[in-house]
């Protein structure tokens, strides 16, 4: 079909160039989900379909894989019930919501998080919630979404797989989802300095360290870490959305190097560091200035190493809207107690610095110290003089520096059990 | 019923402008827009490359340069004088939307920057004016303050709104052998045909604009699409070339108008419990130019008062000049802004009194043959018995929550109730007309053309329900053509939730004539007392079916009989005096309550909405599936507008919340349970007796500010001031900090 096009760019604009016109471009940012479809990825001999935003998604990704868009589908139930629930006004958001049920249905899961990245303006969601309530209330399975492929879709899935051609050498990139919401101008129009490779997506588990291939995304390891009860998943659900973890990278929100990027600040407190071609270095030693790493040219993300996990876990996040949002603040904890004292622990907070900050000084003062009003009230103190935020668009230096005492806070009482009136008095 | 465009809708079938396929010629167009709030334009120049295919700039238009609607003062591409970050400079052409947004980068502008104003009292101060002040009023408020037992003032800072649209702004322009098509993402298509004949120096009828359907407006695709349409017709006439011009989010963003943020001071005076004196003078941030303040300014007046009876009333509006992007219509269009003020003085005198503010809300609320500041009496009034209804419905959800909050520390529970009081018509009376053509075709199916756009709302859904009704035939025989300037002429917008009103009306009407045509031809009609069209048939009083409604179009047509109707409607009982700012200006008035409630999470200073009640008078409600559609959609924005939707300019006059990933609007999750009880009864002047609903219900919206500030309040009193939207930060910065503010 399509004969040549350049690997960077986006997958919304090739299909749209197809005459498939139900895919919509709103906002080239990921923040809408107008123009989602369902990507199936070959693995196992199975076909797995996730859903992505296209916008962002530069086609080269989509080498070997079977994108599916609105004009895909079968006619099916979801459609019935948006129509029947009124889930419909205008209509432009609505493909994009089709295809995102579709895609909790085909992985059985929750229809409500799968639609955390899909903005509707006219009908105020509450007719969608029905169609949801009746999803959950019926049997629906695949067949009835999706067509049948003749050859079936994995034959015809692996017969392609070895021509996808990763093109020339170059900058490379991985998830994509922030450079192009950052510089889609320059990924399209200058398209031969990229490249586009197929990453380690592996997490393997050692005793004392787990490995994270450096193109493991962020839902891949949000489920490593419920399947196998590695950290308290609280509040992960805050972090971008469906359609954006299904991409993104734990690699690239590292080298993204955003003071306020999530992954980051929870990797920080998990004492996290980077294996690259050349060496291997903590996280906390990682960022020098903003967006400035210590990293070379021709120096890659190879893995990430979390060290062995035996302690609890924590992680906070306030922003102006509370689901697909970028932090005022964010922060993390990882702590170990015993006898109300604490052996160890790793506060990291982001949004406060020009870095992904480890809160270096409040986590020595910390150490082996009573969990005390007085002990409590002291480490925010020193907390306040280790930041450094400024006023913008996400708050206040004011409050970020007030909502990082009210979160070390929040931590202590999911972590401890403290009555943060009692300190706050 | 359903909205007849939700099938083709939820396959991804529904066509809009940029879904058009493009004609093998087309070019593509983009603007460059000012990067300097208020400066002199030195210079305009671009570099050659072998991709630019054209460049427009003001000198090039053919007629004037000139968008302007009810005042002229707004230049389709800027001149001498820049007024605003992002207002257009020049146009772009290349092969592709792609190459034509790199070339941007070639273009030079040289600017000498002049004082830059982004506040509207600022503005007032420096006499900068769209137009002089405007009050309106009733009683003697000078004399009313000694009769008072209470006197409280004070201010109130709103934030403007981002419309969202999903679709962006865009247009695709064809020339043709005797001027141009223009096929536009518009919710006024009059308007563009108007200001595209003024730009190009032709006449109006060699120009035809169409509009399928708008993927979301609100408002502001009513007079900002006009810019967006002229500068495509302007490079389609250069470049003899089909032009399309499709907006990426980000200069949509940057370049379009909003909800007006609004500045207020206020007095208020109480008699016991009831309000005496109410004086308030507002502060509206126009941006750069007219469009349509003025008459956004005018609904703020009108609805100052919400939904109260205040016999001493002083109402000022100015419409301040400032060098931020022409502010626009936006659902609701001022009304909430007026309506968030005396929300807010009766909030402030609740507390000093002690009391809740619902109380005060109750004893004030507004009963039939009450007088509005307008002069206009008030008709029909059903806010007590749709109050008491939401008492009733609530009282175990208020009850659960003063107990929840006496167990509850740090997280804390609140609630409110907004009356809203809305008046229907346009406030200018011209407007309110409409016409329609009907044409019924041999084999029975209907075409019906109408001057309405569905941009979501379902109007032409309540239009088909019209054609159903008069003629007695089944959707499926009913087809809505596009909106068409050769169909449908000198039409209003798609606004002041009177869209289906006007339109279906006319509909009504074009239907009449053509029934009372096709009884003609039935020649034993005379032995019927009445013959009945229904099922697709035509019945005699008995019952009998005497024909099928495709034979009786055959008879007719057989007997020579005209089988296309023009229907015309122009709104009865309306008129107003604008030099003593007296008169009837509405048709009639939406009412209704809602009761928001919430939970504060103290410690993090985030909340969730919790539950909406709604009691709703949608007359003799024509559609409960558009109407509940219509409440819940308006209510989140509401909500949206309240509490999320944060407008950020820097003192530059650039827009900071530039992008989806700063400028949140409500999601999934950040909705509430909703439930809508609906009362009401044959409403005279609306549709089949129903009531206009688009607009009204936004305004409930307004109870969820004050059912979070109720919920802080009962974590400990507070000193905050009265300002929109209620973001996080203002809400632990209120409950802990109020110095960091």
């Amino acid at each position: 079909m399509v004969e040549t096009t350049t690997i960077t760019k986006p997958l919304l604009d090739v299909i749209r160039d197809l005459q498939y016109k139900g895919t919509k471009l709103v906002c080239r940012e990921g923040d809408c989900g107008a123009c989602t479809v369902l990507l199936g990825t070959l693995s196992d001999g199975k076909v797995h379909y996730q859903t992505v935003n296209s916008c962002i998604l530069p086609v080269g990704k989509a080498a070997g894989k079977h994108v599916i868009t609105i004009e895909g589908l079968l006619p099916n139930k979801i459609q019935e019930l948006l129509v029947e629930r009124n889930g419909t006004q205008c209509g432009f958001c609505t493909p994009g919501f089709v295809l995102s049920l579709s895609s909790a249905i085909i992985n059985n899961q929750d229809p409500l998080m799968h639609v955390d990245g899909n903005i509707c303006r006219c009908t105020g969601y509450t007719s969608i919630l029905k169609v949801i309530e009746d999803l959950k209330g019926i049997e629906l399975s695949i067949d009835e979404i999706l067509p049948s492929y003749h050859p079936p879709m994995a034959e015809q899935l692996h017969q392609i797989q070895n021509k996808a051609d990763s093109g020339a050498s170059g900058k490379f990139i991985a998830g994509g989802t922030d450079l192009y919401v950052q510089q889609y101008h320059h990924l399209v129009s200058q398209s031969s300095e990229y490249t586009i490779l197929e990453l380690n997506k592996e997490i393997r588990t050692l005793d004392e360290e787990i490995h994270l291939g450096s193109g493991v995304t962020m839902n891949q390891l949000i489920s490593y870490c419920k399947d196998h009860n590695v950290i308290d998943t609280t509040n992960m659900d805050l972090i971008a959305s469906t359609p954006i973890r299904n991409s993104a990278t734990i690699a690239g929100n590292l080298i993204n190097a955003s003071p306020i990027g999530d992954f980051t600040i929870i990797l920080l407190a998990l004492d996290a560091a980077i294996k690259t071609n050349k060496k291997i270095l903590k996280l906390d030693k990682f960022y020098q200035g903003y967006k400035k790493l210590d990293l070379g040219n021709e120096e890659i993300i190879e893995t990430i190493l979390i060290p062995r996990i035996d302690g609890q876990f924590s992680f906070e996040k306030v922003s102006k809207r509370q689901y697909l949002d970028i932090a005022s603040v964010n922060s993390a904890c990882y702590i170990k107690i015993s006898d109300n004292t604490i052996q160890s622990i790793r506060l990291s907070a982001g949004g406060l610095s020009p870095i992904p900050l480890f809160l270096k000084d409040t986590s020595n003062y910390l150490m082996d110290r009573p969990i005390t009003s007085e002990v409590l009230i002291k480490a925010l103190d020193i907390a306040d003089k280790e930041i450094s935020p400024i006023s913008d668009i996400r708050g206040s230096a004011g409050y970020k520096r007030l909502l990082l005492k009210h979160q070390i806070l929040a931590h202590f009482e999911r972590l401890a059990e403290i009555d943060p009136m009692e300190v706050l008095g | 019923m359903k909205n007849i465009d939700s099938k083709r809708h939820v396959t991804g079938k529904s066509v809009y402008v940029d879904d058009i396929p493009e004609l093998s010629n087309t070019l593509h167009a983009q603007v460059v827009y000012s990067s300097k709030a208020h400066a002199e334009i030195i210079s305009v120049s671009i570099e050659d490359d072998p991709r630019l295919l054209g460049f427009i700039t003001a000198g090039d238009i053919p007629g004037e340069n000139q968008v302007g609607g009810i005042i002229p003062d707004e230049e389709l591409l800027a001149d001498k004088i820049t007024d605003y970050q992002g207002q257009p400079i020049a146009i772009v052409i290349a092969k592709t939307k792609l190459e034509a947004q790199l070339l941007r980068d070639k273009v030079h502008v040289e600017y000498n920057e002049l004082r830059i104003i982004t506040d509207p009292r600022e503005a007032y101060e420096q006499n900068q004016l769209i137009m002089p002040p405007r009050t309106i009023g009733m009683g003697n408020i000078d004399a009313a303050w000694d009769d008072c037992s209470l006197i409280i003032d004070g201010k109130v800072e709103l934030g403007g709104q981002e419309h969202l649209y999903l679709e962006t702004q865009g247009v695709y322009a064809i020339p043709n052998e005797s001027g141009m098509k223009i096929i536009s993402s518009t919710q006024g298509p009059t308007q563009v045909q108007k200001a595209a004949s003024r730009v190009l120096s032709l006449p109006m009828h060699t120009i035809e604009v169409d509009v399928r359907r708008l993927g979301g407006a609100f408002g502001g695709k009513e007079d900002q699409a006009t810019p967006v349409a002229c500068i495509a017709a302007l490079a389609a006439h250069i470049m003899k070339h089909p032009v399309k011009y499709i907006l990426d989010r980000h200069d949509d963003l940057k370049s379009t108008g909003k909800r007006h943020p609004y500045s207020a001071d206020y007095k208020i005076g109480m008699k016991n419990n009831k309000i005496h004196a109410y004086e308030v003078t507002f502060y509206q941030n126009a941006g750069a130019a007219a469009d349509l303040s003025p008459a956004v300014l005018g609904r703020t007046l009108f609805h100052a008062t919400n939904s109260y009876f205040i016999p001493n009333v002083k109402i000022t509006g100015i419409s301040a000049k400032t060098n931020l992007p022409p502010n626009t219509a936006f659902r609701g269009f001022g009304g909430p802004q007026g309506m968030f003020v005396i929300e807010a003085a009766l909030h402030k005198v609740a507390d000093v009194m002690g009391i809740s503010r619902e109380e005060l809300q109750f004893h004030n609320l507004l009963v039939d043959g009450d007088e509005f500041p307008y002069g206009q009496q008030v008709e029909f009034v059903s806010l007590s018995s749709a109050w008491k209804q939401l008492i009733e419905n609530t009282t175990e959800l208020r009850n659960a929550i003063t107990s929840f909050n006496k167990q509850s520390k740090m997280i804390k529970k609140g609630w409110a109730i907004m009356p809203v009081s809305f008046g229907i018509s346009f406030n200018n009376l011209v407007m309110n007309q409409a016409s329609a053509l009907v044409n019924i075709y041999s084999d029975g199916s209907v075409g019906v053309s109408t001057g309405a756009i569905e941009m979501g709302q379902g109007v032409n859904t309540r239009i088909v329900q019209v054609v159903m009704n008069t003629f007695g035939i089944t959707e499926d025989k009913i087809k809505m053509e596009t909106t068409n300037t050769i169909r449908a002429i000198n039409t209003s917008p798609s606004a002041a939730s009177s869209t289906h009103d006007l339109n279906g009306w006319a509909t009504e009407n074009a239907c009449t004539l053509l029934r009372n045509r096709l009884l003609d031809a039935i020649e034993e009609k005379s032995k019927f007392m009445e013959i009945k069209f229904e099922n697709n048939n035509i019945l005699s009083s008995a019952g009998e079916v005497l024909m099928s409604w495709e034979e009786l179009v055959q008879l007719a047509l057989s007997q020579r009989i005209d089988l296309a109707a023009h229907g015309y409607y122009a709104t009865p009982k309306i008129h107003y005096d604008n030099s003593i700012e007296k008169g009837h200006p509405f048709a009639y008035h939406a009412f209704g309550v809602a009761l928001v409630s919430a939970t504060v999470d103290c410690l993090r200073g985030i909340y969730k909405l919790d539950h909406v009640e709604i009691v709703h008078d949608s007359g003799k409600m024509l559609n409960s599936d558009l109407d509940l559609g219509q409440i819940e959609g308006a209510l989140v924005q509401g909500l949206g507008w309240m509490l999320l939707e944060e407008l950020r300019y820097d003192e530059k006059g650039r827009l900071l919340s530039n992008s989806l990933s700063t400028y949140k609007v409500p999601d999934i999750h950040f909705v509430p349970t909703i439930h809508t009880n609906f009362i009401g009864q044959d409403n005279p002047l609306g549709l089949m007796g129903s009531k206009a609903v688009g607009e009204p219900p936004l305004m409930y919206g307004i109870a969820g500010y004050f059912a979070i500030r109720n919920a802080m309040n009962s974590f400990k009193p507070l000193k905050m001031p009265y300002d929109t939207p209620l973001t996080p930060e203002k809400i632990l910065l209120g409950l802990w900090n109020t110095s960091a503010n």
